[in-house]
This record gives structure tokens, sequence and C-alpha cells, in this order.
């Protein structure tokens, strides 16, 4: 038995698509901040948390809503072996820059805790797990382009040699002028899609 | 049966520019946490181990341009560069593979007394990550771990997982990170910080001191019988989230014992000489760690924490503490935990106190971070 997609999903600021079929659209024309938050109430969420994150947090926790949501995981109560695999190019970078805006100024200088927290990519990660009881293998990756093949080695290797079970791996990315998340269930099984680089690159690429 | 080892390492730290030099200076209790009082522009003072930046620079201007690389780049080229000198690995081959630790790169060039120093998109953690394996002329894509302080443990076992995987015959895990306004600024604003030099799981911790510096451990794979001697293999290792909090440790220390739990696969503890801890010498992370062993069956297992020597490393820490963990397993040698005296967490873990031997040939290193994020690692030596 090989390793499939059970379900993907991505969400930019125009449109939120499941399984490549768009589920609905977003008003493109307002802040990256509303579009997240047109997203939030068009999911019916009600995670309260969501308001307090930065921008990266919350799309990732609207992905992971949008992956699990209606799947057979989402009931599960101690997710101990779904794990998380994480990847972007800007990291942190909006928040590092907000939050530098808190201690230019020597006259002005109050570095804001609130704001520091969310200077770590993985806060997204942290942000899925406790959203979900997820308490599986985890980790950050940033690099310049999504990685398919990268990815695809580490995933592969995941469900090799550690207790994984289901696997959510993707791309949660957000700089100044847009966003975007791009999130595959993986697992084991033969009904659907193979999980391997051509396939991955497909799916992005025609998100 | 195959298995990942330490084929050789460096550190970077304020103790010296190389594992020996860090390793002479932990032996001797030596501390590199001294008080700051005018740096990086801050108003408040702070205690930290700061890397000899001009010393360095002297070392690194002896093969390479100084003005073309960032500090955080030049300590992890350093690292790697002489770390590489006592192999004959080829880093520029397309089998070996560069993975980079580190939480916060460049990100020193968001201050605008910095900006101009370099082009912007240096500060993108893989624009750096690309200058460094460059400079080593290799030609994959470096691959960039991000986890706060878990990163070089993370890092560690991701080389594992590409290694196994057959696509690569050697990977150097390399990081760091440097201090400025930006971390202290933000430890500082969590009140996270010491007036004191830190104190790991003593009864009078009250924050941890923060350090810099730059590690790399090169890991080829082979054949266990093949080894050469007195070798250390990555035998084991798992991470796991605590599902709780973003920035407060776990109170049931839940992730760092799943972690602790599915790196041992139920082995018994007998083979394991020590275990190095991450001991940050704030309440809460080490009062966690101390729960997470106790419910794991590990209080008898002497425990220690390296930060009192070097402060809290931060992307470097899981690697700089592993090969220190590594080498004092090669020399059979316990190192004391400085900066304890009285046991100040609530189960009765065996912290060490004075440097004495040990025949066992097995040891764990833990980390955790914001995020909730916990990492184990299970190191063995192959005499």
């Amino acid at each position: 038995m090989g390793l499939i997609i059970n379900k993907y999903c991505s969400i930019t600021p125009h449109k939120v698509c499941v399984d490549g079929l768009k589920i609905f659209d977003i008003n493109d024309q307002q802040s990256l901040e509303k579009s997240l938050v047109q997203t939030y109430r068009n999911l019916e969420l009600e995670y309260p948390k969501f308001f307090k994150m930065d921008n990266l947090s919350k799309l990732a926790i609207l992905a992971s809503e949008c992956l699990l949501k209606n799947t057979e995981l989402y009931k599960i109560a101690d997710k101990g072996n779904v794990a998380l695999v994480l990847s972007n190019a800007s990291s942190s970078l909006v928040t590092d820059s907000n939050y530098h805006l808190t201690i230019d100024d020597p006259k002005n200088y109050f570095p804001s805790p609130s704001l520091f927290v969310y200077t770590l990519p993985n806060i997204t990660i942290g942000e899925i797990c406790i959203k979900h009881k997820i308490y599986g293998e985890n980790i950050f990756f940033v690099s310049e382009h999504p990685d398919a093949s990268a990815l695809y080695v580490y995933v592969n290797e995941l469900f090799e040699r550690t207790n994984t079970e289901y696997c959510i791996a993707g791309w949660v990315e957000c700089n100044v002028n847009t966003y975007e998340a791009f999130l595959l269930l993986v697992g084991k099984g033969s009904n659907g899609d193979t999980f391997d680089v051509k396939t991955i690159d497909n799916l992005y690429n025609t998100k | 049966m195959k298995v990942v080892y330490n084929i050789t390492d460096n550190i970077i730290s304020s103790l010296g520019f190389t594992t020996d030099e860090n390793m002479a200076s932990i032996s001797q209790g030596r501390s590199g946490i001294e008080l700051h009082t005018d740096e990086f522009c801050i108003p408040e003072y702070f205690q930290a181990s700061l890397v000899a930046h001009e010393k360095l620079d002297d070392y690194f201007r002896r093969f390479a341009d100084v003005s073309r690389y960032t500090f955080f780049e030049r300590m992890i080229i350093l690292s790697v560069y002489e770390a590489a000198s006592r192999t004959n690995v080829d880093l520029s081959s397309p089998e070996t593979l560069f993975i980079i630790s580190t939480t916060k790169g460049n990100v020193y060039l968001l201050d605008p007394e910095h900006t101009h120093e370099f082009d912007i998109e240096r500060v993108n953690l893989w624009s750096s990550a690309n200058e460094i394996a460059s400079f080593f002329k290799n030609q994959n894509t470096p691959v960039v771990v991000s986890q706060a302080c878990i990163s070089g443990v993370s890092a560690i076992l991701a080389a594992k997982m590409y290694l196994e995987s057959g696509e690569y015959k050697h990977v150097v895990v390399t990081g760091g990170d440097m201090l400025s306004k930006f971390i202290v600024s933000g430890f500082q604003s969590f009140k996270a910080l010491s007036p004191h030099r830190c104190k790991p799981f003593d009864a009078l911790r009250d924050g941890l001191s923060l350090g810099e510096g730059a590690a790399t451990i090169i890991l080829g794979i082979d054949n266990e019988d093949y080894l050469p001697s007195d070798s250390i293999s990555i035998k084991a290792g798992a991470t796991s989230n605590d599902a709780n909090h973003i920035s407060g440790p776990s109170r049931t220390g839940e992730g760092l014992y799943r972690a602790i739990m599915n790196t041992m696969k139920g082995d018994d503890a007998s083979g394991l000489a020590f275990i190095n801890a991450h001991g940050t010498a704030t309440v809460y992370n080490d009062e966690m760690e101390a729960i997470a062993l106790s419910r794991a069956g590990l209080e008898h297992v002497p425990v220690t924490s390296l930060k009192g020597y070097i402060g809290h490393t931060l992307g470097a820490a899981g690697l700089i503490e592993t090969i220190i963990s590594s080498h004092s397993l090669l020399n059979g040698q316990l190192i004391n935990c400085l900066g304890f005296t009285s046991l100040g967490v609530s189960k009765n873990i065996q912290v060490i106190t004075e440097p004495r031997r040990f025949e066992a040939d097995e040891c764990l290193k833990m980390v955790s971070g914001f995020g909730g994020c916990n990492a184990v690692v299970l190191l063995k030596k192959y005499s």
C-alpha cells in the first residue's frame, strides 16, 4: 500500500478551493485582513482565538479547517499519529517588520510581547495543533518556492520510519501583498491521487 | 543495519571556535555569559553569551571576504569550514545536502540602523541559506529548518531522514543565530531574561540567559559494522507538539513526554548515561521538563543543562548541545549543570552537580520551544 492524497485545499485572497473545486469566491478588492475574516465567516468557523492571531497563523488555521472538516480525522479527539510538515518563503517576515516598528524609535520604545510571539513561522504549527489536538511529528521548512521533491522525500520517510498515519503537508505563505495556502492530507491507501512529486506539482499549479 | 553517524563537528560560541575549545572551557567550568549594559541600543541591561566578533572576523578573513557576508552567515561559514577541514567529505558533491537551522537568520537587517548594509532580500532565510551553500559550491537547494528553539534537533532528525531515504551520502547540518536588538528586546518583553547568570533547575532560577553561536555536524550513513571506532550515531528521535499553548510550556509536559516515548520506542533506560535537557532556567520550562521526565520513568537518569555555560543559543542550541553531548559520551565524563545548587522542580530528577565518569553508551538530548514544539534525539556511541 502506497501513499495517497486524501484531500487537498488552497486559499488565496480571491478564492477557496477544496479538491480543485471552488467552494467560494472572496472579494479581492479588500485588505488581506478583511479577506481572511471573510474566509473565516464563510467557513462558519467559531474560534475566537482566531482574531488574536497574525495573518500567517490565521491563514494556517483557515487552511487546516478546510482540509480537515468533514473528514474522519476531524472527530478523533487525540491525533497522536498526525504529522504536520509546513513550509513557506517569507517565514514570519510581515510580523517581524511589525514587531520591529515597536522598537525602532528610542523615544517610543515599547517591544510588544503579543507581536513577538508571532515572529516564528512554526507558531502556525502550534496553532493548528491546538485547534485540532494534533501531537504527531512536526517541522517547518523555509524555501524560496514550494519544493515538491524535498517535501515528498521527507513525508515519505515520516510514514516509513515514524508512527505517522496521516500527514498534513504543504505551503502557508503570507507577505505584505498577498497570501497563499496549499495543504495536502496524505495518508496510506490505494484509492486516490498517488502522493508523488508530479502529482503535488500538478495539483499546486492547477489549484 | 545502516546507521547515521557524526563524521565531524564544530561549535562557534563565546567559549571558542572549535568543538575542542568549547569542551575544554566547559570542563574547566567556564561560563561565557556576561553582563551587557550598552549593547544593541537596548535601554535595559542583560546577561548574554556573545561571540567575539573581531576575533571571528580575523579567522574569517584568512579564507573569505568579510564584507560579503552578514555576521550570522560568517559564523555559519566559519563553522562549516572548520568542520570540513578535518574530513575529506566533498561539500560540493550533488550527493551532499546542506540543512540550515535558524530561528531569525538576518532579521537584524530590518533595523533601520543596518538595513543599508546588504540587499534586503538577505533577510529571507532561503536567500541567506543560498549564500552559505554557494560559498561551499554546493548546487543542491539548501533545506532551511526554522522551528523556534527546537530547530537544531529538528534539523538533525531531518538530516537522518534525508540520509535514510538514500538520496544523499552526506548531510551538512549547520545553523546558528546572532543576537540583535530584535531578539533581546523580544525576550525582555516576555520578562523571560534573568538579571543574573541563568540557574537551570535551581530553586532560585528566574529566567534564561541568551546566547549566540553556530554549529555544524557533518553526517554520513554506513553499515554499523563499518563505522570508524568511537563514532556517535543518531540512533532515533521524535518531535511532538503540546497542542496546548503557543508561548507557555505545557503543565503536563505532554509534547515532550510523547517525543521521549516515541524516541525510546519501548527501550528501557538502562543504556542511558545521561539526559541533556533544554534547561533554559525559566520557571515553567524546567518544571515542564521535570514532569515529562517523571512521566517517562526517567527521574533516576542524571540530567544536565548547558545553558549556564553558553546561554540559550536559539537556532544553534539543538546543534551545539547535541555535539557537546556526543563528546561527553565519547570521553565518558558527565558535565555538571553550571548554575544549579538546589533542586527547584516538583519531581526528584537527578541534576548533575559534579563531573564524574560513566560507562553507558547512550544519551538523550531534549529541546522545547515557542509554538509548543518539542524534539528529542537519542545518541549512541559505537566503540
